[in-house]
C-alpha cells in the first residue's frame, strides 16, 4: 500500500472517531449550530456542483432548498402521506425536476442570463409558497414538528440524536458525490468548465451534462432542505429566498470552488462566524459580514481560504498532491 | 379601461425599461453585468428619503445632492471594487454583484429602517382627462420625463465627446485603448452616468410603488425581463423591452388573472432565453475559442 494512502485511511479514522465523539464534548447552542452547518455542508456541495464544478451560475438553489423543505412539511406533517425517511428521496427528485426544468435556459445560454433565469426562479417559488396559502401556510409560515424525526422506534428529536443522523446522510450523500465527481459525470463536468468548445470537441454531450448538472445539483440541495426542516421546525418563503442563494455561493466561493472539501469547510465558516459574530455582540452584522468576505476572498484570494488548508494537507500527505 | 391600463403600463415599464438600462450601459461598456444596481438605486431613493424628509429640504435641493452623492457612489463602486476584478472570468464578477446586492441590501435595513414607507411625490394627485383618456399625473410626468431621458442619452451618445469615447470602448476595448483612449477614465463615467441615471429612475419609482429595502426586488426582475426580451446588447431595445412588459403585465394582470401577473416575468425569461436568448434586437453573440 502506497503510504500516501495509509495516511489518507489513518486521517479518515481520526476524522470519524472525532465526528463520533464531537457532540458528547459539545452542548447546547453550539450543537444545534453544528447541526445546521452539516445539512448546510450537503447543499454547499449542490451549489459547489454548479458553480465549482461545471461554471454554471445558478441563484435558485435557495428555492431548490425551499423545494425539498416543503415537500417535508406538505407530505409529511401537513398531509401525513409518507414517512419522514421516504420523503428524503422524494424531496430530492421533485427538486431535481425543478432542477431540469431551470436547466432548460443552460442548454443555450449560460453566465448572466442563466443567472437571470435562475433568479426569477428563486424569485417566482417565493411568490408561489406566499400566494399558495392552503398548503403552505402562505405569509404566516408553516410548523413542522420535531416529532417526524423518526424510524420506527428510532427518534432523532434530540439534538445528540439529530447529529448523528444528518451526519449519517451528509456522509453518505458527500461519498456519493465525490465518487460521481472523480467518474465520467465529473470528468465530462470539468472539461465543460475548462472550454465547452473543446469539450464538445472531444465528444462530450454538453447540453447533456449542462442538464445533469442542474438535475443532480437540485437533487442533493433538495435532501438538504428535506432534512432541515424538521430540525428547524418552522417554514417561510423569506427564508428561502435569494439571500439563501447568495448564501449557498458564498459557502462554495469560500471553501474554494470545485471541492467536496471545501464545500464543507465553507458551510461551517458561513454557518459559526455569525455565531461568533453574535457572542462578541455582533449578530446583526452576519449577512454583512460575509457580503463583505465574499468581496475581499474573490478580490484576493481567487482558489478560497481552503486553497491554504489543502497545501497544508498535502504537505502531511493526508492529500495527494495535484 | 384598456387605455389606461396601457397608459400606467408605458409608466411603469418605461421605469423597468430605465433601471435595465442602466445595468445594459455598464454591461456594454465594462463586460461587467451589476445585479447589485437596483439595490443601488434603493440605497440611493433612502439618501433621498435622508434630504427630503428627515433634513426637510426643497424638493430640487434634495434631488441635486443625492444625484451627486449617485455620482460619487458609482465611481467609487467602480474604482474600489469593480476595478481589481475588471478582468476576472464573468462569473466571479456575477459573484462578487452577488455580494454587493447582499451588502447594499442590509446596509440599508441596518442604516435606515426594514420597514416600508411613502415616498414624496412632486406630481399632484388629482387626475387628468386627456383625450377622454383619463391619466394620474404620475404617470403622465413619468412618460415625459422618460422621453426627455431618452432623447437626452442619444443626443449624449451620438454628439458629445465623451458619448462618442464610451461607444468606441464599448465596440472594442483593445482599438479604443490603441488609439489612446483611456478605456479607465471611460469605465468611471460609464459607472457615474449608470448611477445617476439609477438615483433617476429611483426618485421616479418609489411614489408610485413604496420606499423600503424590499423596494426594488420586482423591479429589478422585471428590468431583468425586458432586457431579455429587448436583448441586453441593444440600450434602446432595453428600454422597448421594459416598455413591452409593462404593458403586457398590466393587461395579463386585468384581463386574466393577478396571480399569473406576478409569474409573467419568469415566464417571459425562460421562453426568450430558450428560444429567442438573443432577444428582440440584441446582437447575436458569439462564442470566442
Amino acid at each position: 500500500m502506497p503510504k500516501t494512502k495509509i495516511k489518507k485511511i489513518i486521517g479518515f479514522i481520526i476524522a470519524f472517531a472525532v465526528a463520533v465523539i464531537l457532540p458528547h464534548f459539545v452542548g447546547g447552542y453550539l450543537l444545534y449550530v453544528l447541526n445546521v452547518a452539516i445539512v448546510y455542508a450537503i447543499a454547499s456541495f449542490g451549489m459547489n456542483i454548479l458553480v465549482g464544478y461545471t461554471n454554471q451560475m445558478s441563484l435558485g438553489n435557495g428555492a431548490f432548498f425551499g423545494v425539498g423543505a416543503y415537500v417535508v412539511g406538505i407530505l409529511v406533517y401537513k398531509l401525513q402521506w409518507i414517512p419522514f425517511l421516504v420523503a428524503l428521496p422524494v424531496a430530492g427528485m421533485v427538486s431535481a425536476g425543478f432542477g431540469f426544468i431551470i436547466g432548460l435556459p443552460s442548454i443555450r445560454t449560460k453566465d448572466i442570463y442563466l443567472a437571470i433565469a435562475t433568479l426569477g426562479f428563486g424569485l417566482l417559488f417565493e411568490q408561489g409558497i406566499t400566494n399558495w396559502r392552503s398548503l403552505t401556510g402562505g405569509a404566516q409560515g408553516m410548523a413542522v414538528a420535531k416529532s417526524v424525526l423518526s424510524c420506527g422506534s428510532l427518534s432523532f428529536e434530540s439534538d445528540i440524536g439529530y447529529y448523528y443522523f444528518a451526519l449519517v446522510i451528509a456522509a453518505a450523500l458527500l461519498i456519493v458525490g465525490s465518487n460521481l465527481m472523480q467518474g465520467k459525470f465529473g470528468r465530462s463536468f470539468r472539461a465543460i468548465k475548462d472550454s465547452e468548445i473543446a469539450a464538445q470537441a472531444i465528444g462530450i454531450n454538453v447540453t447533456k451534462y449542462k442538464l445533469i448538472a442542474f438535475v443532480v445539483s437540485a437533487f442533493f440541495t433538495g435532501i438538504a432542505g428535506a432534512v432541515y426542516a424538521p430540525y428547524i421546525s418552522y417554514l417561510s418563503a423569506p427564508m428561502f429566498s435569494i439571500f439563501l442563494a447568495i448564501a449557498l455561493l458564498t459557502m462554495a466561493v469560500i471553501g474554494g470552488l470545485g471541492s467536496i472539501l471545501g464545500s464543507i469547510l465553507g458551510a461551517v465558516f458561513v454557518i459559526l462566524t455569525p455565531e461568533a459574530l453574535r457572542v462578541v455582540g455582533l449578530g446583526e452584522a452576519q449577512t454583512f459580514f460575509y457580503a463583505v468576505a465574499m468581496i475581499i476572498i474573490l478580490i484576493a484570494f481567487p482558489s478560497g481560504v481552503a486553497g491554504g488548508v489543502y497545501s497544508g494537507l498535502r504537505k502531511i500527505g493526508l492529500l495527494e498532491r495535484n | 379601461m384598456l387605455s389606461q391600463l396601457i397608459v400606467s403600463g408605458i409608466a411603469i415599464g418605461a421605469l423597468y425599461g430605465f433601471l435595465g438600462l442602466s445595468i445594459a450601459l455598464i454591461y456594454k461598456a465594462t463586460d461587467v453585468f451589476n445585479f447589485a444596481q437596483g439595490e443601488m438605486v434603493m440605497v440611493m431613493t433612502f439618501f433621498a428619503y435622508t434630504t427630503l424628509v428627515m433634513w426637510g429640504l426643497p424638493y430640487p435641493i434634495g434631488l441635486l445632492i443625492t444625484l451627486c452623492f449617485a455620482a460619487l457612489f458609482g465611481f467609487a463602486l467602480e474604482r474600489v471594487i469593480i476595478r481589481p476584478v475588471i478582468n476576472a472570468p464573468p462569473i466571479t464578477i456575477i459573484m462578487i454583484s452577488l455580494a454587493l446586492f447582499a451588502l447594499f441590501n442590509y446596509s440599508a435595513r441596518w442604516i435606515w429602517f426594514d420597514e416600508t414607507k411613502n415616498f414624496p411625490s412632486p406630481f399632484s394627485e388629482t387626475p387628468i382627462d386627456l383625450l377622454g383618456v383619463v391619466l394620474t399625473p404620475v404617470n403622465l410626468g413619468v412618460i415625459v420625463i422618460a422621453c426627455l431621458l431618452g432623447v437626452g442619452l442619444y443626443l449624449f451618445f451620438k454628439y458629445t465627446k465623451i458619448g462618442l469615447l464610451m461607444r468606441a470602448t464599448a465596440d472594442d476595448k483593445f482599438t479604443a485603448r490603441l488609439v489612446g483612449i483611456n478605456v479607465g477614465n471611460v469605465f468611471s463615467m460609464t459607472w457615474v452616468l449608470a448611477s445617476v441615471l439609477g438615483a433617476v429612475t429611483g426618485f421616479l419609482l418609489a411614489p408610485i410603488t413604496f420606499l423600503g429595502p424590499q423596494m426594488m426586488a420586482d423591479p429589478l426582475l422585471r428590468a431583468l425581463a425586458g432586457g431579455v426580451i429587448g436583448g441586453f446588447t441593444n440600450l434602446p431595445g432595453v428600454v422597448i423591452g421594459g416598455v413591452i412588459l409593462g404593458i403586457l403585465e398590466n393587461l395579463v394582470g386585468y384581463y386574466i388573472s393577478s396571480a399569473f401577473k406576478g409569474s409573467l416575468p419568469f415566464i417571459v425569461i425562460i421562453v426568450f432565453l430558450f428560444f429567442r436568448p438573443t432577444g428582440l434586437f440584441g446582437e447575436k453573440m458569439e462564442k470566442k475559442v
